[in-house]
């Protein structure tokens, strides 16, 4: 039961901390309706655990919490390689900045 | 017609001087420095000599260098564009033979081969097996049946440099520029040139040729094809 609650104040603590960064702009609102629905998710599942054993027996997983760690593992791969295609665009961009300035200031060394 | 030398360096204040004053004795005089946020004075060195200085605030890698180098010494009208290591493993000697076959019009870019006649003076053993992966993996996956890759030594037609769009940053934009050749169907032909493995170019800093790195650049060579 003392789990349950703290998911609860954990997953109530995510969603606020999504709407306040909704609220000013850094998260979309096709994001925010994701976020808002993984949390529900969880939520859904610490306090209901039977459904997921129900859903995971269907799709051939034994319990409900081996499915979701089974997920969970592919999500955050999933993740991982998304936040390592953005970081490398985001080092070209810085490459093309320090390609600009060196190109600009030819001939001018600053050390 | 203008030929174009570029080299990218990182940390050569020890070597870049007498390479350059060597280029610029066998009368080569457009000579472009690209000095990768070196904490040296690599860059103060190069300009002395002469040469063209463009440099990088921050350390970006070898294909970032290059590929500023590049676009400079389009902007400054070159008809042919070589590249040239820092590290002085390569002779100047060679750039002759890279640049010939380009003026005569017999192909748009030259590759160097260290091994068209064996001329990798003191290579590594390490080295050489790395090598040898990454040449039947380039033709493989490049399918250009070539003998020698990641070798610095080249030289492009204006043309040619025009066409090939490079995007890795870091030592994988050699085979990023095969598989650019090869895509666009550019003409080329390997040249046989002489590399000098000395205890500097072997063990200076940053000089990391291990079994992890290598993985590190294929890991990013086929990142940078997916996100293509």
């Amino acid at each position: 039961m003392i789990i349950k609650i703290f998911v609860t104040i954990f997953v109530v603590f995510a969603i606020s901390r999504a709407i306040l960064r909704h609220r000013d702009g850094s998260v979309k609102s096709a994001a925010l309706l994701i976020w808002i629905t993984i949390w529900s998710g969880i939520l859904f599942f610490v306090w209901w655990p039977k459904v997921s054993d129900y859903i995971a027996q269907s799709v051939g997983i034994g319990r409900g919490v081996d499915a979701l760690v089974y997920i969970s593992i592919v999500a955050l791969f999933y993740g991982m390689f998304r936040i390592y295609v953005k970081l490398e665009f985001t080092q070209r961009e810085i490459t093309g900045l320090v390609r600009k300035l060196a190109l600009k200031e030819k001939n001018k060394i600053k050390k | 017609m203008k030929t174009v030398i570029v080299i990218p360096a990182y940390n050569e204040e020890r070597v870049i001087g007498k390479i350059l004053d060597e280029i610029i004795k066998c009368q080569y005089h457009d000579v472009i420095v690209v000095d990768d946020g070196s904490g040296d004075k690599t860059a103060k060195i190069a300009l002395e000599t002469g040469a063209t200085v463009l440099q990088h605030m921050i350390n970006r890698g070898q294909g970032a260098a290059l590929k500023t180098g590049m676009t400079c010494a389009l902007d400054e009208g070159a008809d042919i564009i070589v590249t040239f290591d820092a590290d002085g493993q390569h002779l100047v000697s060679d750039i002759e033979n890279l640049v010939e076959p380009i003026k005569n019009g017999e192909v748009s870019v030259t590759l160097g081969s260290r091994f068209l006649n064996n001329s990798a003076i003191n290579i590594p053993k390490f080295r050489k097996f790395i090598l040898n992966i990454a040449i039947v993996f380039t033709r493989v996956v490049s399918k250009m049946n070539i003998t020698d890759t990641h070798n610095g030594l080249r030289a492009f037609s204006r043309d040619a440099l025009s066409k090939i769009n490079m995007k890795q940053d870091r030592m994988s934009h050699a085979s990023e520029i095969l598989d650019e050749i090869n895509y666009k169907k550019i003409s080329y032909k390997e040249v046989p040139v002489t590399i000098m493995y000395s205890e500097y170019s072997t063990t200076r800093p940053g000089e990391n040729q291990s079994i992890f790195s290598f993985a590190k650049i294929l890991f990013k060579y086929v990142l940078g094809r997916i996100m293509k």
